[in-house]
């Protein structure tokens, strides 16, 4: 797994120089209310290194982080997230987007197409109030097979699951071995733990505000 | 030694990490491998489950009306799904985890062992010390060697053995003074009766040659005068033949002869013969019940507890009321004890060190030479035994006589 996760970064890195060739990279805009948006992520839904975990079941996070330099020195970071999960009893995809504006937005997506579709006009706010000046904005995504209350879930699980052992051989595991087998459910269910399986990074370009209408 | 010592720490520390090893492997094997958890994130497994979880929902399609149910087991199914592909996804994490672990583990019983080891090997090197120390005494013949060692182990035995050799040869080097002296003084008697008997028997010539002359004196009263005086020369003559005599009787002191006796029965004869020999004593035998097997000369046994009884009797005389003279067997490491205990007022401390010395003696003048310990002594060491003032105070006093184990009878 650990060497998936370093070809696949080493992937994604390719693939952002890729996109920084072709112009494909992420824009940004700074609206007036000094709102840093991301927006036209590059689609890495179909990638090989994410595809398969759309469709586990799983809630597949993406972390996107902003950051933003400008002279002199000024540094700000900002970040956003987008879960999606495959409900597999409806066969829809569910997405939930969270920005720094903290705004909730819950699609649901019929199909792969229409989630890719979505993910490309997606525009999600990352730093709020950001001073004036001539920003370079960079834009990394990490990608997480599972989400926090899965891990939790699976971790109570692991712990407890193993600990039937009392009824199934209750003639074979001694109070001293108890004890142990429960230092290590301890150990596995604190070895599960969220890490991102792939991750990507990009120059964004600016894009321009669109003009308000009349 | 150290080698064995290291040989045996060595052996030690590989146990314990093949204990603790095989018990961090059998987790290891339990947990991982032997568990579900290798069975449960197996591709096909999941394939499995994902067909059994897609089974609930064609069921719904075809049976509408249980939907609710099918739609419950669907999730549910597709929750364990979920907890196994988060397994999946740590499982690495979770095997290096492990490995750490185990790791942690082995070092700390390396550690832990190594400093166990360390620690028995400075006390086994300082008690390793303290032997070494004990032997050079013994080398250089100081008397009771202590090595102060109680364990039941190789070095606790050896010190044990040091100190038994330590306690022999004090004893042994004890008795061979004793028997120097003690024939020392033989060697003095021995002259000193030599030397007296040779004018002794002038004398008893002259004197009989006095009694000759007198014989040729008329009949009056000089020869009556010279009769009295033939007479009186006649009993201190006597007196000094008697006093020659027990000089010579200690210089001549014969050597026991060693014959296996039941020395129960010996003591137990003595004590009804000599039942009413002395008035001042009542002499009492605790009789054991059982043979009590010695190389012993029973004569000289017997004329050894004389002496003893008579010591009792005399210290006895001025004491109003009679006394009790008791023998007992004593239980002691090696050996036999037979204890001789009176209840007379004691020994008196100043003669305490000197009691086995011949001439030593806190009788007046003419009540005795003060050769009747020295003798039973002597007697006891020409047996291979000693005779020791085991106990003395105004209650009473024990004479210990030890004689050595009898050879074992062949079968």
């Amino acid at each position: 797994m650990r060497r998936s996760v370093l070809s696949a970064s080493a992937a994604g890195l390719l693939l952002a120089a890729a996109a920084l060739h072709g112009g494909q990279g992420p824009a940004y805009t700074i609206g007036r209310d000094r709102t840093l948006a991301v927006s036209a992520l590059p689609e890495v839904l179909s990638l090989p290194e994410v595809r398969p975990h759309l469709n586990t079941g799983l809630t597949t996070s993406f972390i996107v982080v902003v950051k933003a330099a400008a002279e002199p020195g000024r540094k700000v970071r900002g970040a956003a997230r987008i879960d999606v999960r495959w409900e597999p009893w409806d066969e829809v995809f569910l997405t939930t987007a969270v920005g720094a504006d903290g705004r909730v937005r819950r699609d649901t997506h019929r199909s792969f197409a229409a989630l890719a579709g979505w993910w490309q006009s997606l525009e999600l706010p990352v730093a709020l109030a950001l001073p004036l000046g001539s920003w370079q904005v960079r834009v990394e995504l990490s990608v997480i097979p599972f989400s926090q209350s899965e891990q939790r879930d699976a971790q109570r699980w692991f712990s407890s699951a193993p600990g039937d052992d009392a009824a199934s051989e209750p003639a074979t595991t001694s109070p001293g071995e108890s004890r142990l087998n429960g230092v290590v459910d301890l150990l596995i269910a604190t070895s599960i733990q969220r890490r991102s399986i792939v991750r990507y990074a990009w120059p964004a370009t600016p894009r321009p505000v669109p003009a308000r209408g009349p | 030694m150290l080698a064995l010592l290291s040989q045996r720490t060595a052996l030690l520390t590989l146990l314990a990490l093949a204990v603790a090893s095989a018990l961090v492997f059998h987790m290891f094997e339990r947990r991982l491998s032997r568990s579900w958890f290798a069975f449960g994130v197996h591709p096909e497994v999941v394939a499995a489950v994902e067909r059994s979880r897609d089974d609930q929902k064609r069921l719904a399609r075809l049976d509408p009306r249980g939907e609710a149910g099918y739609h419950r087991r669907f999730q549910e199914t597709q929750r364990l799904l979920g907890r196994l592909r988060v397994l999946e996804y740590n499982r690495h994490e979770i095997v290096r985890r492990y490995e750490v672990a185990l790791l942690v583990v082995v070092a700390a019983i390396i550690v832990l062992s190594g400093s166990a080891s360390a620690m028995r090997q400075a006390r086994q090197e300082r008690r390793l010390v303290r032997l070494q120390s004990a032997l050079g005494d013994l080398a250089s013949g100081q008397p009771d060697v202590r090595v102060g060692e109680r364990r039941g182990d190789l070095i606790g035995r050896i010190a044990g053995m040091v100190e038994e050799t330590s306690r022999r040869m004090t004893r042994d080097r004890r008795r061979l003074a004793s028997l120097e002296n003690l024939s020392a003084w033989q060697e003095s008697a021995r002259r000193h009766a030599h030397e007296i008997r040779t004018p002794l028997a002038a004398a008893r010539l002259e004197l009989a040659r006095i009694g000759d002359l007198a014989s040729t004196v008329p009949v009056g009263e000089t020869r009556d005068e010279l009769g009295r005086l033939q007479v009186s020369l006649g009993q201190e003559l006597d007196r000094l033949v008697d006093f020659t005599q027990r000089f010579t009787s200690f210089a001549r002191l014969p050597h026991p002869a060693l014959v296996r006796h039941d020395l129960t029965r010996v003591v137990a004869e003595w004590a009804e013969l000599f039942a009413a020999a002395w008035p001042e004593l009542e002499v009492r035998f605790a009789d054991p019940g059982r043979a009590v097997e010695a190389m012993v000369d029973a004569e000289m046994l017997r004329q050894v507890l004389v002496n003893l009884a008579d010591n009792s009797a005399l210290a006895l005389r001025g004491v109003a009321r009679r006394g009790t003279f008791t023998l007992a067997f004593a239980a002691v490491e090696q050996g036999i004890a037979l204890d001789v205990a009176d209840d007379g007022p004691g020994v008196a401390p100043e003669l305490r060190h000197r009691l086995f010395e011949p001439y030593t003696t806190s009788r007046r003048i003419g009540d005795g030479m003060g050769l009747g310990l020295a003798i039973s002594r002597k007697v006891l060491l020409d047996h291979g035994g000693d005779l020791e003032l085991f106990h003395t105070s105004a209650a009473g006093t024990t004479f210990r006589l030890l004689f050595p184990a009898p050879a074992p009878v062949p079968a």
